[in-house]
């Protein structure tokens, strides 16, 4: 009797141990990539230039400076007129800063009390 | 799909590769199914009469609802295959529940021909003789003597699909299996055993 029941068994667990129909894995396959969560967003690394670079402000104020820098450069190289020589309102070579006012400047009515 | 990624998946727990699919990873989700499928489709099937396009409807069913839940799944609260198990159960049993009625015995009879069409004949009845006496047991009879005898599940795991103590499984599985015994014997003729 137990024969019978363990040959039938046996027979089961042979059809249990088939792989699965292509088609249904193709199925599954799709709901489960419809399913698919979103992959979970991993704190990204900083090296130490991009940790110099979010403390100015990152690449807008990095390029700024650099601007900035450059200006200053061909200011040294190349002064224009307004920046250096005689005639220059900042002059280095050390002339004096004049107001020029008419020498009748304080003596305009009202000012010396008459 | 490189052969380190592949030996990385057939290494990993069922819990890992869910947790792997979970985190957005669906090559993952590939090897779970071809693990779990082929046996949730063979509970399935001998629990819904060898019906095995149903039984395919289930296995579908509960990976779709394993998909669903692998975002929150806790590791450690269960084990994958338990719970598919549970889930594959339950939905055949609902099945066979709304069909109630429905003669389970509908394949078409065998032909009588060559001997090799003979045997494969002879197999597909004693699948048939199986699956109908698996019908005539009680339903949690049913369910656990499957888990046992085709599933080779131990009696703590079934247990705990079936939301039963280990007592109760034993008990269930041994009285399942002593009935199924019985209704075969009846069934001489279709195994194919002849008279004598």
């Amino acid at each position: 009797m137990d024969e019978r029941l363990d040959e039938a068994l046996n027979l089961a667990r042979a059809e249990a141990a088939r792989p699965a129909p292509g088609a249904l894995m193709a199925r599954i396959e799709a709901d489960a990539l419809a399913h698919l969560p979103a992959k979970a967003a991993r704190p990204r690394r900083r090296s130490a230039i991009g940790a110099l670079l979010a403390q100015i402000g990152g690449w807008p104020a990095l390029g700024g400076l650099a601007t900035a820098g450059a200006i200053g450069l061909w200011l040294g190289i190349a002064p224009p007129a307004a920046v250096g020589g005689n005639g220059g309102w900042l002059d280095p070579a050390g002339d004096d800063i004049a107001l020029a006012l008419p020498g009748d400047y304080f003596d305009g009515a009202g000012l010396d009390g008459g | 799909m490189d052969m380190r990624a592949d030996a990385s998946l057939d290494a990993a727990s069922d819990e890992a590769l869910l947790a792997r699919y979970g985190a957005g990873e669906p090559a993952a989700a590939r090897a779970l199914a071809a693990r779990l499928v082929p046996r949730l489709i063979a509970v399935a099937a001998r629990m819904l009469g060898g019906d095995r396009a149903e039984a395919e409807d289930v296995a579908q069913e509960t990976m779709l609802r394993l998909w669903r839940m692998a975002p929150g799944w806790q590791t450690g609260r269960a084990r994958v295959s338990t719970w598919a198990y549970r889930v594959t159960v339950n939905l055949a049993t609902d099945r066979l529940r709304r069909r109630r009625g429905v003669a389970l015995d509908a394949a078409p009879e065998p032909e009588d021909g060559a001997p090799e069409a003979w045997e494969r004949m002879a197999e597909a009845e004693r699948l048939r003789a199986l699956d109908a006496a698996l019908a005539g047991l009680p339903e949690r009879q049913r369910q656990a003597v499957v888990l046992r005898h085709i599933e080779g599940l131990s009696n703590p795991e079934i247990a705990e699909i079936l939301d039963l103590g280990v007592e109760a499984v034993e008990s269930l599985t041994a009285r399942g299996k002593r009935s199924l015994a019985e209704a075969l014997a009846g069934k001489r003729e279709e195994l194919g055993y002849g008279t004598g």
